[in-house]
């Protein structure tokens, strides 16, 4: 389904872009995200699996290289182009649009240095990969700590005696990594790849963490069993345990001098891009009780006759648009500048997940018992925008980073001139 | 004022000489054409300006434009960052260079100044920048 733009300056480009990732999400995301949500974790990823057909066509359209630039072998799109082609895929499916963000976080990274071993090891065949066997996870979360990781700027994030469970110290010409990452790293047990966050100097409580790019086919390197959930089942996530692996000092990105700010930048983007997928599964949720209102007689009329089901549509529309606006507000402005706003991207993260939360609840609302069936699309879009509200930290902890960094920069004034 | 150069004076013939051979001389000029990128670098300790387009390197108050990539940073950074003494991705986490405009242009840019960093020493040889 087609919507008005609210953007008048959308070009040909951008809206031929728009077409292109909707029938993509149309035809291929959509059937495989359903297939995949009824099969256990494990078969999701087996090698038969069709994850594995989808992720082979969204490599092949290039859409696992959306973030890099040409430069690199990636595609040349602009913020705007990359938000709308972010809220297609995930009308398609956010489990999967998740995951193939995250499969290019580690070839990102090493753009943003531009150093040869990097651009020539990740980035290069990250790039000409078309088969997807080049796969990326975000590694971050550990166990015992998962929002104490996404507190950049907070007290918290600096206090030693929160102990990280993945560490890495330099001997020699090579850091050595051990410890574990969490169940919920995203693409966890597929990835070939790891963008992995440890923590390098302890005194300095998360703060003094480093990221790294590593491939995970070293020495040491193990996985844990799928994860199962309740959501986004077509969402790979797994555990992934370092045993004295060693990785060349390359390898860094940045370390602890730079680290916090760093990560500050690095989660006003992703934050914003759960914003941005909000809307499509919002949009999802909005389009199938639109459809079935429509359609549905009871009391000798179509529900979308009964003031209340049209109070409730507009309640839906309402969230979509203003989700819109915010997320790609927030996606824009931190991809135009390189002092982060972390906190409008945090607004955008939990106003959109939470509309598309409650849009997927009302819509259930009209479907009625059907909604509650595994006959329909909606009670999906409902389990994976549940997961949402947790997913890339949690609303209740980004609230508290949020607050805090309001409170300590508001007005935060822009000093580039 | 900074360690490397005397005065903005000595701080502008460097700046100039050293870009007007990369864009003019050394094909970044096509480059800066084809991507549709400029750039204005506002400079402390000297203060100043300078600004890159396809045609044009420009130094003084008349840089002072709007161009498509505005970078802020001291002089001393310029040349630090120049040396490879200071990675991009540290030198804006840490503030030393802050930068707007569209981060994909940035990095699509940041192949095209690879051709820089060999050069840099001799330019500050040339020019009497201290390095050593």
């Amino acid at each position: 389904m087609n919507y008005l733009d609210l953007d008048i300056n959308l070009n040909e480009d951008d809206i031929a872009l728009r077409q292109s990732a909707h029938r993509f999400a149309k035809e291929v995301m959509r059937p495989i995200a359903k297939e995949l949500d009824e099969m256990t974790p494990e078969q999701v990823i087996a090698k038969d699996s069709p994850f594995w057909t989808f992720m082979k066509k969204a490599y092949e359209l290039g859409y696992h290289k959306i973030y890099i630039p040409d430069t690199y072998g990636g595609l040349d799109l602009t913020p705007l182009q990359q938000a709308i082609i972010m809220e297609e895929l995930a009308w398609g499916s956010v489990g999967l649009t998740v995951g193939l963000g995250v499969a290019g976080f580690f070839a990102f990274g090493g753009t943003l240095t531009g150093e040869d071993y990097l651009v020539d090891n990740f980035v290069t065949p990250f790039c000409e990969c078309t088969d997807a066997s080049i796969v990326g996870c975000w590694g971050i979360t550990e166990p015992d700590h998962g929002s104490d990781t996404v507190m950049p700027g907070h007290p918290i994030f600096s206090d030693p005696n929160i102990k990280g469970q993945c560490r890495a110290k330099l001997d020699g010409d090579e850091y050595v990594i051990n410890g574990q990452k969490a169940a919920w790293v995203s693409m966890g047990t597929v990835a070939t790849h790891c963008f992995l966050f440890c923590q390098m100097d302890p005194s300095m409580g998360f703060a003094g963490s480093g990221i790294f790019t590593i491939p995970l086919d070293l020495p040491g390197v193990s996985k844990g069993a799928p994860l199962n959930k309740i959501g986004q089942r077509d969402l790979n996530q797994g555990e992934i345990f370092f045993d004295n692996v060693r990785v060349p000092k390359d390898c860094l990105i940045v370390g602890p001098e730079a680290y916090e700010v760093f990560l500050e930048t690095t989660l006003s983007l992703t934050t914003a891009s759960m914003g941005l997928y909000s809307i499509g599964i919002a949009r999802a949720a909005m389009e199938e009780a639109l459809e079935y209102a429509k359609n549905r007689i009871q009391g000798g009329k179509p529900l979308i006759e009964y003031p209340n089901v049209q109070m409730k549509l507009f309640e839906m529309f309402r969230k979509v648009e203003t989700t819109r606006l915010m997320s790609r507000a927030a996606w824009n402005y931190n991809m135009n500048n390189t002092e982060s706003a972390e906190e409008y991207s945090i607004i955008a993260k939990v106003h959109g997940t939470q509309s598309a939360y409650e849009v997927a609840h009302e819509a259930i609302q009209i479907f009625g018992g059907n909604g509650l069936s595994k006959e329909y699309l909606i009670e999906k879009l409902f389990r994976d925008a549940r997961a949402m509200l947790i997913e890339d930290g949690s609303n209740d902890t980004l609230a508290i980073s949020a607050g805090h960094k309001f409170i300590q920069t508001y007005p935060r004034m822009n000093d580039l001139t | 004022m900074g360690v490397y150069f005397k005065d903005q004076k000595h701080m502008y013939e460097f700046l100039e000489d050293l870009w007007k051979h990369i864009v003019f001389e050394a094909g970044l000029g096509e480059k800066l054409r084809a991507y549709e990128v400029s750039y204005r670098y506002k400079i402390t300790d000297p203060d100043g300006y300078i600004y890159i387009d396809a045609d044009n390197v420009i130094t003084g108050e008349e840089a002072n434009r709007d161009a498509v990539l505005r970078m802020e940073m001291s002089a001393d950074t310029v040349v630090l960052f120049w040396l490879k003494k200071l990675s991009l991705p540290v030198a804006l986490a840490t503030r030393k260079i802050k930068a707007k405009g569209p981060i994909p242009k940035m990095l699509k840019m940041t192949p095209a100044l690879k051709p820089i960093y060999p050069i840099f020493p001799e330019f500050c040889k040339k020019h009497n920048v201290p390095i050593d």
